[in-house]
């Protein structure tokens, strides 16, 4: 992906500070959906139970596996759990993964990108080494071999999922750097004799902000996958509330004759995967002024 | 350009020598007594250190590691925990299928990806280009393995058209092909779209329209050629995401292949073969890069020239 | 197996015999082939979704230890003797045999004209070669080296005649004798491929392996020479089947998938919400057989407090309504446990049925009596430590065992106890077990003999003091010891009634569930039976054209 974002990373923005929510154009249709979605989703995350109908935890013998109904809108799954309910209550689990992940991720590789970009040479070298390693990994083999090596946990598997997008943001964010290093602002920040520190803190990091934000927005939808794809294959966790990954591969089993357990996670799965996704486009487009409007 | 591809190979060899080493470190750090994994739940202390005399467990990480190494510069990855065979030869045995999947569904994706990209930027802002871009995004934001179910459910098991496992007829390849395919094309096809539309807004594109040149003779003659070199960069990206892909496609599909070798020999906690496995698919992954940045040098002229300087 | 469980069946069958005269009267042409009692007739190829892989060294009768791999080695390896269904022993490739007054020693005649399908006669050096390889440690053989107990030596009397030496006497020993694990692999084959072996398995059985791709599918051909199968077995001879290709296929909904649009003829390990159904549909068959084994059983850590207080455990049991869950996971496909082992098995003390029952009341009696108050969270806890098991599991939901545990946690927070499910690696999970960090920890352990609780229940079993129970009691110890150093019946019976009883009195053991062993196929596919410990026998299957 990495050769998407480089694009972006030839010029500094002059005011990234702030990101200007006014700018947008929310008469896009797509984008007020996806706003809505991803809203929708965190206030479920935040307050499950007012919007759930029945606890997770009720099981229900009477209405094991019926299919969706007024009474249960998403149907039941093999324990008579309401699928619904089910899906609100993991929301929290599920968007804690992939925003850690990506927060993990992101900050690990945005420092060794700026220490990279700024200082150069041989700390230069050894990083963007150490990243190029990490690429020849394809992500979620990374995270299978990490999460095998260290059992399957909820931290570990956060670790496992960000230590794989590392090598991008450290790319990226090192792109950027270098780039603004060589603006007039910043030599006349070094003759007044500012702390380097205070340099990349007050004038690289905000620059690069953008190219962050963007790479997050798109990054919580891959983390999102690569987990449930570690669920899929056994190597996730196994909570009291289920994630969404965990009742989709638990839910693939009943698939011939219950498509409902394992239709709904998969569809909010994909639905917020492609929030994220238009939601960092946009943003990608609105933040960098050289990109055409696509 | 020859010291400029043998650059290139020598950096490449370091980093496959990088891989090598993160990935025994990370193995290594496994918790519990890999002897009296290997030995099973009833097995005698004796018989544990017997068989970590066997593996060379009982020597220091280093030492183990120094003689991987070796045997790795030797073509030796080792021998299996399971079943004491060489990790080559296990590899060798699954390699073939997964690389007919991985050229199957990459051509699958060229085709759907390269030409709704094509389409959709030169009709940009209509009904089919919306339509595009919505089923690209869909394509790239499912969970693959849900992907692969679903492709089951309906064209195997209530259309009855394919089937759904195995591999080795043509028919078996068809559905997992697609399943990846479809995802590889997503991918490319926003890729491509990009690059027509920004050329679109070249100043020689825009020269070439001054000049009178029908939009579709400069699309078709001018555009294409330079759209598509930076295609071929993504390619090399999208052979590794294929490679990742067939793990959990060749579950799906109970197919033979290097994905599935990993995830048995995860699940019996074979390290050697988890260590070769991935390997070789890090030594894929820098190879195909590499043919890529040299086939890329070789077609665009700019960079050929910069090189020869 | 339950009384309800039989009205089901027959209520099933009337259905069926229904639909059938249903489908008669609809169709002619339908009824010669549902209702007609039509011959075996040879030939025909079958393609079978097996639940599970098989991977390179597992087509080794003896160094496969899972049941998914004797599935397959049945078919290929013959044993010295067959074990009916009631557990009698009759002959197979031993014609006759004898057992020594003090129980050690046991001399075989083997039937001649009896030959491994690369040519290589079978006789009484085999015999010996085989018995050897499995106790050498090298050959890494656990179970197959387990179930030869205190094997030490086999003389080959004449070319049909050998003897096989123990150190004690071991009552398990025919029994154990009759599974594909013990089943005897060619001597010039081992010699031939050496480290190779696995990959190019020979035996004597009524079929053999044409071609074998690990972790993919095994081919399986007619063995033409075939002419020594047991008594108990249909007919003589070669076998029906042409072939059978063993597609190994671990995905539950592929697996039925592929079942129910007929691409295969069979698949085996149905969950229960298909099996459900396939029992109502004329188009397929569904086998089911009980497996002889240790039942899956909840083991709470006796060496670590609180579970050391005999009180909290039966407290967590009361809580447990194990009845529901089973019927809740499994959908009425399985029934409730009630001892450490199966019902099938020999030994098996009935009094224990019924011994224990669910009783929230009780459970929260227990907890008051032991010092224990509820807390702002409604769990039970004492000197301000909350009552939380740390359940250990490695294997995930296979069997559905992750669901049971699920609906079990369901249960326990309602009745104040709270049940975490840690899942770890299987370096992590053994190590915490070895260690006995954990509270609690379950398992199942497959085998043919009630010898096998000394592996679960003994300090002097083959897990010593770190045994899966840890109640580590001298007095299990003894009945244990007892129950497999004679061949006496009665007194065999009596030892393992008593642990049984000592077990379930004391709570070392939580049982589950009964696990029934299903494999459907489609209603062409007819004759397929089961050996003792559960095993598909093709050899008198045979395909309705």
């Amino acid at each position: 992906m990495n050769t998407v974002y480089s694009k972006a990373a030839g010029e500094p923005l002059k005011k990234s500070k702030s990101i200007h929510l006014k700018r947008f154009n929310l008469s896009s249709v797509s984008f007020s959906l996806s706003l809505i979605m991803i809203l929708v989703l965190i206030l479920c995350a935040l307050f499950p139970g007012v919007i759930a109908p029945y606890s997770p935890f009720q099981m229900n013998q009477a209405v094991v596996m019926s299919p969706p109904s007024f009474t249960h809108v998403f149907g039941t799954d093999q324990f008579g759990r309401d699928m619904f309910s089910l899906i609100v209550y993991g929301t929290r689990q599920s968007l804690m993964m992939g925003l850690l992940a990506v927060l993990l991720g992101g900050f690990t590789g945005t420092v060794i990108g700026l220490l990279a970009g700024y200082f150069g040479g041989i700390i230069d070298t050894i990083f963007m080494r150490l990243t190029d390693i990490l690429l020849t990994i394809p992500n979620i083999l990374l995270a299978i071999a990490i999460s095998a090596a260290l059992g399957p946990s909820l931290l570990n598997i956060i670790v496992a999922v960000s230590f794989s997008a590392v090598p991008n943001y450290a790319r990226v964010i090192r792109g950027q750097v270098i780039a603004i290093k060589s603006r007039p602002y910043i030599d006349a920040s070094k003759t007044i004799g500012m702390p380097r520190m205070k340099i990349i803190m007050r004038h690289v990091l905000p620059n690069c902000s953008s190219q962050i934000i963007v790479m997050a927005a798109l990054g919580i939808g891959t983390s999102i996958l690569i987990s449930t794809g570690l669920s899929f294959l056994g190597l996730g966790v196994i909570k009291e509330i289920p994630d969404w990954g965990y009742l989709l591969s638990q839910g693939r089993s009943y698939i011939t004759i219950a498509w409902w357990i394992v239709t709904f996670p998969g569809l909010v799965i994909t639905l917020l995967v492609i929030a994220v996704n238009i939601l960092g486009d946009e943003l990608r487009d609105r933040l960098d002024p050289k990109r055409t409007r696509a | 350009m020859g010291r400029y591809i043998l650059n290139r190979v020598g950096i490449s060899s370091l980093v496959v020598l990088g891989s090598m080493t993160l990935i025994f470190f990370l193995l290594h750090i496994l918790p519990g007594d890999s002897a009296r994994l290997i030995g099973g739940d009833n097995v005698s202390d004796e018989r544990v250190a017997e068989l970590q005399t066997q593996f060379g467990l009982d020597r220091p990480l280093f030492e183990q590691y120094l003689s991987y190494i070796t045997g790795v510069l030797t073509g030796n990855l080792g021998t299996s925990f399971i079943d004491n065979q060489p990790v080559l030869s296990k590899i060798m045995l699954h390699f073939p299928a997964t690389l007919t999947l991985t050229l199957f569904s990459t051509l699958i994706a060229i085709v759907i990806g390269v030409g709704l990209g094509i389409l959709s930027a030169v009709y940009q802002k209509s009904w089919f280009d919306y339509m595009v871009r919505f089923v690209n995004l869909f394509s790239i934001s499912m969970p693959s393995f849900w992907l692969g179910i679903l492709l089951i459910l309906v064209f195997s098991i209530q259309l009855r058209l394919l089937p759904a496992l195995g591999s080795g007829t043509w028919q078996q390849l068809i559905l997992p092909s697609i399943c990846l395919g479809v995802i590889g094309s997503g991918l490319l096809a926003r890729m491509v779209r990009n690059s027509v539309l920004e050329l679109k807004n070249e100043h020689f594109v825009l020269a070439l329209r001054a000049k009178g040149l029908r939009e579709r003779s400069i699309i078709y003659k001018h555009v294409l050629r330079n759209a598509l070199i930076p295609a071929i960069t993504v390619i090399g990206i999208l052979i590794g995401e294929l490679l990742a892909g067939s793990v959990v496609t060749e579950t799906v599909f109970s197919r033979q292949g290097i994905g599935r070798l990993i995830v048995d020999s995860i699940n019996q906690k074979d390290i050697p073969t988890i260590q070769g496995t991935l390997l070789i698919a890090a030594v894929l992954y820098i190879l195909v890069n590499l043919l890529v940045d040299f086939s890329y040098a070789y077609i665009d002229p700019r960079i050929r020239k910069s090189l020869v300087k | 197996m339950g009384e309800t469980m039989k009205k089901k069946r027959l209520l099933i069958a009337i259905i069926l015999l229904l639909a059938a005269l249903l489908t008669a009267c609809a169709d002619e042409t339908e009824s010669s082939t549902t209702l007609s009692n039509k011959n075996p007739i040879s030939g025909g190829e079958i393609t079978w979704a097996l639940a599970g892989t098989v991977t390179e060294d597992n087509l080794d009768a003896h160094k496969s230890g899972n049941a998914q791999n004797g599935r397959v080695t049945r078919s290929i390896y013959d044993s010295l003797v067959h074990e009916t269904k009631d557990g009698e022993i009759e002959p197979w490739l031993a014609e006759s045999w004898k057992i020594s007054e003090d129980g050690k020693t046991y001399t075989f005649h083997l039937k001649e004209n009896v030959s491994f399908t690369d040519g290589t006669p079978f006789d009484a050096e085999a015999v010996k070669f085989n018995f050897d390889r499995i106790k050498d440690p090298a050959t890494n053989g656990t179970n197959s080296m387990n179930e030869l107990g205190p094997y030490e030596s086999s003389d080959v009397l004449d070319k049909y005649t050998v003897k096989v030496n123990f150190s004690k006497p071991f009552a398990p020993f025919l029994s154990n004798a009759a599974k594909s694990d013990l089943g005897f692999v060619s001597p010039a084959a081992v010699e031939k491929f050496g480290e190779a072996y696995p990959q190019n398995p020979v035996g004597t059985g009524p079929f053999k392996v044409k071609s074998f791709t690990p972790g993919t599918q095994v081919v399986l051909v007619k063995n033409e020479d075939y002419d020594w199968a047991p008594d108990g077995w249909g007919h003589e001879g070669e076998a029906y089947l042409d072939k059978i290709t063993v597609q190994f296929v671990p995905e539950e909904a592929t697996r039925l998938g592929v079942l129910q649009s007929k691409q295969v003829h069979a698949a085996d390990i149905v969950p229960p919400q298909n099996l459900v159904l396939l029992r109502t549909d004329p188009q397929f068959n569904i086998l089911e057989t009980e497996l002889r084994q240790i039942n899956y059983s909840m083991y709470l850590n006796p060496q670590k407090e609180p579970w050391d207080d005999l009180d909290v455990r039966k407290a967590v049991r009361a809580a447990l309504n194990i009845e529901s869950a089973v019927e809740i996971v499994y959908l009425g496909t399985s029934e409730q446990a009630w001892s450490p082992v199966t019902t099938n098995m020999n030994g098996y003390a009935a009094s224990v049925e019924n011994s224990w029952e669910y009783n929230p009341q009780l459970s929260a009696h227990l907890l008051e009596d032991a010092g224990y108050k509820k807390n702002a969270d409604g769990i039970w806890a004492k000197n301000g430590k909350s009552l939380t098991i740390d359940f250990l599991d490695t294997q995930g939901n296979r069997e559905k065992r992750i669901d049971l545990a699920t609906v079990f946690q369901n249960q326990l927070k309602e009745a104040g106890i709270q049940l975490n499910i840690v899942s770890l690696s299987a370096g992590e999970y053994l190590e915490r077990r070895l260690a006995g960090d954990y509270d609690m920890i379950a398992a199942s352990q497959f085998s043919g003999d009630p010898d096998v609780m000394r592996m679960i229940f003994s300090t002097k079993g083959p897990n010593g003091e770190e045994n899966l129970a840890r109640a580590n009691k001298p007095e299990l110890d003894e009945w244990l010891e007892r129950g497999y150093s004679t061949n006496d019946e009665k007194v065999r019976n009596e030892n393992y009634g008593k642990a049984q009883e000592y077990i379930i009195e004391n709570a070392y053991s939580i049982p589950t569930y009964l696990f029934q062993y299903s494999f459907a196929t489609v209603a062409e596919l007819k004759g397929i039976e089961f050996d003792s410990p559960g095993f598909p026998v093709f050899y008198d299957a045979w395909l309705q054209q």
